[in-house]
């Protein structure tokens, strides 16, 4: 469904961020992209969504059932990232706006963005939240962002993230920024959603045994290039390159991740 | 609620410890009441006494402090020593003049300033370098240049706007007050320019405003809600402090433009060495600093959430 193929990004006269990145994501196909900070993970997510920093140069394609993502402009590209793909970046503090109510979040994904009538919107975003098992739904849409914990501000994202049902979900470090106690339960929501949806999901971290238990398959990335590429049990046994061997030896011991429903359909 | 209390209860502390230094430092300052009282003239010892004695000279200082503090208090500023006239009749009349080349610079600074600083921020290019080209320029000339420059343009050259005199009549006191209140607000829209302009960038990059990109909200409504908005919070207090420093920086002005404003008033009592006028004025200003202050934390707690839970807490 996703293709990426050979995709480079440069900042500046001689910054490259990424180098012939090549991957793709089946329709319902979870893929793991695993690396260290500045490997260029987050850079391949944002460059599908052409929100990359201004003033990098693309090269490469990007395609999403057959259309150029990269290509599309104006209303395309907005309906693209408004029905589509959808994103969860690592901090959700700093994605919600912090003078607006949360309400205001998700009814500016539904309705501004996808076009459904506010009262609808009204109604979708209380039992969105619901689905991401927020109880007090009441006071989370009145509430402002500083108000709520980033693990409650997180499922609030993914539940906006969620709301137009779309093809592909972009996972940037969705768990990073909480902490450990929330990580799991957020984790396991966002795996939920997307057993519940059928959405494939491109989900970028750097920890490989998280990767492992939620991905099909899991592109290993390192300094701007995808190194290797496989099953999580082929990674795990019998890595090839010796970077994700490195990457399998320094992971700390005794801690695995284990999500409810498992891992593939 | 509280927050105002608080606000309001600091702004008092502020008001009492200034008076005290605003009344502190005429007395320390070189010269004296009674001698500006006998004009240079040679009196006997009596008659100076008597004069100490009518204006409480000879008590302790805290005492007269004290005294004066509770006169202005209950409204009543004292007696000019150079006509003897009401102070507080004075400055009413002198008021209206001041606030309204206030009101009309700061209006001035909004538009201008806040109006610029968002078309140089959200449209870049030739508009961008211009903006900051003028920025530069308004902030580099002084306001009484400004003035004369102002003058010898429009109302010399062109004519369209009187040289002198506040006007009568609320119309014709805007005409009047015009080019007084455009100099009087070009530095500080300069700034206001520059920094509306910088907030407006920071916030274009800022992760809410790429991630409502990303979730395909149309670019207009990401600048009106996200970048714009946002970027007001720091704008509205610079703007804020500007406004307030405008009625000390208004007697530059009046002075060059001969407008019967507090301004002008402040600059003939000190020359003749009016404790009680220089005093009252600069109570009024002191206040007023304060009160507009006030106005705008008011205005930046109800823009932005965030700073009514840090000061209740």
């Amino acid at each position: 469904m996703l293709d990426i193929t050979t995709l480079s990004l440069t900042i500046g006269p001689d910054r490259q961020i990424l180098r012939d990145v090549s991957l793709s994501v089946a329709a319902g196909e979870a893929v793991g992209l695993v690396g260290e900070s500045g490997s260029g993970k987050s850079m391949t997510l944002r460059s599908i969504l052409q929100i990359e920093p201004t003033g990098s140069e693309v090269t490469g394609s990007i395609t999403l059932d057959d259309v150029d993502v990269r290509a599309l402009r104006g209303e395309e590209l907005r309906r693209m990232r408004a029905n589509d793909v959808s994103m969860i970046a690592q901090n959700p503090h700093a994605v919600l706006n912090p003078v607006l109510p949360v309400e205001r979040y998700l009814i500016e994904g539904m309705h501004d963005a996808q076009g459904q009538p506010t009262r609808t919107a009204r109604l979708r975003a209380g039992e969105l939240l619901e689905q991401v098992g927020i109880d007090a739904v009441d006071r989370v849409l009145r509430s402002y962002p500083h108000q709520l914990s980033g693990g409650m501000l997180q499922r609030v994202v993914i539940a906006g993230a969620i709301a137009g049902k779309p093809r592909l979900m972009l996972a940037d470090e969705p768990t990073t920024a909480l902490d450990v106690t929330t990580q799991a339960e957020v984790m396991a929501i966002l795996d939920e959603c997307r057993h519940e949806l059928g959405m494939a999901m491109l989900f970028v971290t750097h920890d490989l045994d998280l990767a492992a238990a939620v991905c099909d398959r899991i592109a290993v990335m390192k300094d701007g290039e995808i190194v290797e590429i496989g099953l999580p049990e082929q990674l795990r046994d019998n890595p090839q390159h010796p970077y994700t061997r490195t990457l399998m030896e320094s992971r700390p011991a005794g801690i695995t991740w284990t999500l409810e429903g498992d891992t593939t359909p | 609620m509280t927050f105002i209390l608080r606000r309001l209860a600091a702004l008092i502390g502020v008001l009492i410890a200034s008076s005290f230094l605003v009344f502190a430092a005429m007395y320390a300052a070189p010269g004296s009441p009674e001698n500006f009282l006998v004009q240079g003239r040679t009196v006997s010892p009596d008659v100076l006494a008597a004069i100490r004695a009518q204006y409480s000279l000879d008590d302790p200082f805290l005492v007269r402090f004290w005294n004066w503090l509770i006169n202005v208090l209950q409204g009543d500023f004292g007696r000019s020593l150079a006509n003897q006239q009401d102070v507080g009749d004075l400055l009413a009349g002198r008021l209206p003049t001041t606030l309204m080349l206030v009101s009309l610079a700061a209006i001035i600074i909004v538009v201008l300033g806040v109006g610029l600083g968002i078309l140089a921020g959200t449209k870049g290019g030739i508009v961008d370098k211009v903006v900051l080209l003028g920025s530069n320029l308004g902030f580099a000339i002084p306001t009484f240049f400004a003035a004369l420059i102002l003058m010898s343009i429009f109302s010399v050259g062109l004519g369209w706007f009187p040289v002198f005199g506040s006007g009568d009549g609320f119309f014709d006191r805007i005409w009047h007050l015009s080019l007084p209140a455009l100099a009087l607000a070009l530095p500080s829209s300069a700034v206001v320019a520059r920094i509306t302009r910088t907030s407006i960038r920071e916030e274009r990059d800022s992760e809410h405003s790429v991630m409502a990109r990303a979730r395909g909200v149309a670019e207009g409504l990401v600048m009106r809600r996200h970048v714009i908005r946002n970027s007001m919070l720091p704008v509205s207090t610079i703007v804020g402090v500007h406004i307030a420093g405008l009625i000390a920086g208004s007697f530059v002005v009046e002075y060059a433009f001969t407008l019967d404003g507090i301004g002008t008033l402040l600059v003939n009592a000190v020359q003749r060495k009016d404790f009680a006028v220089v005093q009252a004025i600069a109570i009024v200003l002191v206040a007023a600093f304060g009160v507009i202050n006030l106005l705008v934390d008011l205005l930046y707690a109800s823009i932005d959430p965030r700073v009514k839970v840090q000061q209740t807490r």
